[in-house]
């Protein structure tokens, strides 16, 4: 019993020592003249010589209660994003944006199987329902899997971040694309002010 | 009495009947209070006259200069994505609308000590009470980033001889597109019954006075020789004079170049040929005027993040001085003139009728009366607007001049298709005014001195001091002691104590 318990202590010491090493960036992302400070994705930019496989796992964007859920969904480039609707009417996916492929799913019942769509380039999509035009959301396809999106009083963490200097960039839906050098070294904090 | 004097008092009671009966209008606007969850006090002095952020807030169609998202508190309801825009013309572009009904009320209650002079008598009204002399539903938001819209239900009260005139109006209505090229506030359209900016540095529906500026709005040449008022949804007094116009309805254009450079168009509804009528003929009137603003904040607002003010939000130091001119055309319309049998129902079928006009002009028959027409009219003017800390000085001057005709049945009035009151066939008057506004040691005190004055070339003149004092007793409830006078009879003046609320 004694021996099991001293293995699982080694165990968990390591494994932390091993995701403090990674480090972190984490922070506050204040979006100038907004409600909230939500909605922003702050990820690190392509990092060179390296490439990301997209996850295996597909993202899901839901549709409740007639609201794009999450409103805001960062993916790694080449992931797939699996559109769920949840509610009792028919909802419909589609976007605007070219680097999108302006796609269309078409409309389907709630209950119905979730449609999907892979996001092969960097993009921020715009997510639109056209049985629903008040309804709106975005994929944000980012190069790196090192992103986070921020809270509604601006918080936000990127965990496993190796120590570096990277990229950093923070996307907003009305606000303009910030871009700045980050020097990550453990647990790393870094603020963000974002302006129209 | 000479004949021109007779002209005189003739144009003057046209002013004084609709000074008895034109009670305060009260054109705040709290629904703006509830979706900005804001004080009266942000936009206005003391409600209705605004103060110079106020007057940008309007100017921007009812937006905060500089406007974010996180000042809007009660955000309006999207019927559409932004991105929508971007699908158009597939898709509706997107628009908004409140999310609480945009409408307010402000109501005015009156008590009226008056005395009028009217054809050598003497009418004296004591302790009338007019409660309420007006209640208003006011219709002001926006609807979407680029549409505005502003107007007003009015139920007005009167007492004309001891009857109660009762009175369901509405007053005005307008939509405007702010900024729809590419952003800029240069350009600026509005459609409907609007408060022209032509006349918006002594705008009549943000007085501080009870008193309208009747030399500005309330002069009627056609009123000579007894005609009755004229109409018209340029509302030239409504039914009142046609000096100025209150309310224009048409097209006008307005705009703000860096910041200071204001100019206006408008292209609009002329007279009526009687009260209560609408435009009578196929001209249009037209109007510009252009201002520039020295000092202060900017016109649209656009130094307001740089511009530190005073830390009393109504006090300023600027000087603005404006230039217009107004062009109506009254031709072919033929207001009777009073006191002859069968003029009134004449009148209807000239009104009504164009070839009976025809006649009129070009046969010898006799006449079933005897009318006026207000060929053209012209109205050239200056106005200025100066701040300085509490004391808010302003005034216009505007140049008349009609060309008047008077078709006569009666050989007294002449004969027909005659010109009249001078040979050269036109009528002029000046009409000017000053009036020192100023905070009274308090921010909820506020006083009123103004000066007015019509110069006829062919009757006497008119003048007439308004002193008003106003409390506010919230910022959304205040009370008005005010008297006027007639500088050149003493028979004519009025004592009001107003009480007003806006909600």
């Amino acid at each position: 019993m004694k021996k099991s318990v001293a293995i699982l202590v080694f165990i968990a010491l390591t494994s932390s020592a091993t995701v403090a090493s990674a480090g972190s960036l984490s922070g506050k992302v204040t979006a100038v003249g907004k409600r909230s400070n939500a909605d922003a994705v702050v990820y690190v930019d392509t990092i060179p010589g390296k490439k990301f496989e997209p996850p295996k796992e597909r993202a899901r964007m839901d549709q409740i209660d007639m609201v794009f859920t999450p409103r805001v969904l960062p993916v790694v480039v080449g992931a797939t994003v699996e559109f769920n609707n949840s509610d009792s009417v028919a909802h419909n996916v589609f976007t605007v944006d070219d680097c999108a492929d302006l796609f269309d799913l078409g409309s389907w019942s709630g209950g119905e199987a979730p449609r999907s769509q892979t996001f092969d380039q960097p993009c921020a999509a715009v997510i639109l329902c056209n049985v629903h035009p008040e309804m709106e959301g975005f994929v944000v396809a980012v190069p790196t899997p090192y992103f986070a999106v921020s809270e509604a009083t601006g918080s936000y963490t990127i965990e496993g971040l190796p120590d570096g200097n990277y990229t950093i960039k923070v996307w907003h839906p009305t606000l303009k694309l910030l871009t700045r050098k980050v020097e990550v070294k453990g647990a790393t904090s870094a603020d963000f002010t974002l302006k129209k | 009495m000479s004949k021109t004097k007779c002209l005189g008092w003739r144009v003057v009671l046209v002013a004084g009947v609709l000074l008895a009966v034109s009670a305060q209008a009260a054109r705040a606007v709290p629904a703006f209070a509830r979706k900005y969850q804001t004080s009266c006090q942000t936009c206005h002095v003391a409600y209705p006259k605004l103060n110079t952020f106020g007057q940008a807030f309007r100017v921007l169609g009812y937006r905060m200069p500089g406007e974010t998202e996180a000042q809007v508190k009660r955000p309006d309801v999207a019927l559409g994505a932004p991105a929508y825009k971007r699908a158009w013309p597939k898709a509706v572009w997107p628009g908004a609308i409140p999310s609480s009904v945009p409408i307010s009320i402000a109501s005015e209650f009156l008590v009226q000590n008056s005395s009028r002079l009217e054809d050598g008598e003497i009418e004296k009204v004591k302790n009338e009470f007019l409660f309420p002399s007006e209640v208003a539903l006011i219709l002001a938001g926006t609807a979407g980033e680029n549409i505005s819209y502003f107007g007003e239900i009015g139920f007005s009260r009167a007492v004309e001889g001891g009857v109660i005139e009762n009175e369901v109006e509405v007053e005005h209505f307008d939509v405007r597109l702010v900024r729809p090229i590419r952003g800029s506030i240069a350009f600026n359209v509005k459609i409907g019954a609007f408060q022209p900016e032509l006349v918006s540095t002594f705008d009549h529906a943000r007085r501080l006075t009870v008193a309208n500026y009747d030399s500005m709005f309330s002069v009627n040449p056609i009123g000579l020789e007894g005609a009755e008022s004229v109409g018209g949804s340029g509302d030239h007094g409504g039914g009142a004079g046609l000096s100025l116009p209150t309310i224009a309805t048409g097209f006008e254009f307005y705009g703000v170049i860096r910041g200071r450079l204001f100019w206006t168009a408008g292209l609009v509804n002329g007279l009526g040929p009687g009260e209560e009528t609408f435009d009578g003929n196929s001209g249009k009137d037209v109007y510009g005027r252009l201002s520039y603003k020295w000092g202060g904040l900017a016109v649209d607002g656009s130094n307001s993040e740089s511009y530190a003010g005073s830390s009393k939000n109504w006090r300023e130091r600027s000087f603005s001085v404006g230039a217009f001119g107004y062009s109506g055309d009254g031709s072919d319309l033929l207001v009777p003139i009073a006191g002859e049998d069968g003029q009134e129902a004449h009148a209807k079928q000239l009104r009504s009728n164009a070839s009976a006009r025809q006649r009129l002009f070009q046969t010898d028959g006799e006449l079933e009366g005897s009318f006026i027409e207000d060929r053209d009219f012209t109205r050239i003017g200056v106005d200025f607007n100066w701040y300085f800390d509490d004391l808010n000085l302003f005034g216009a001057y505007f140049r008349a001049e009609d060309d008047l005709r008077v078709f006569a049945a009666s050989p007294g009035l002449g004969r027909r298709g005659q010109l009249l009151p001078d040979s050269g066939g036109t009528f002029n008057f000046d009409s000017w005014f000053l009036e020192a506004d100023a905070v009274l040691r308090f921010p909820w005190l506020h006083g009123a001195l103004r000066y007015e004055a019509v110069g006829f070339d062919n009757a006497d003149d008119w003048e007439r001091v308004v002193c008003s004092v106003t409390g506010l007793i919230r910022a959304n409830v205040k009370t008005t002691v005010e008297y006027n006078l007639d500088l050149n009879n003493s028979d004519n003046h009025s004592y009001w104590l107003n009480f007003g609320i806006a909600f």
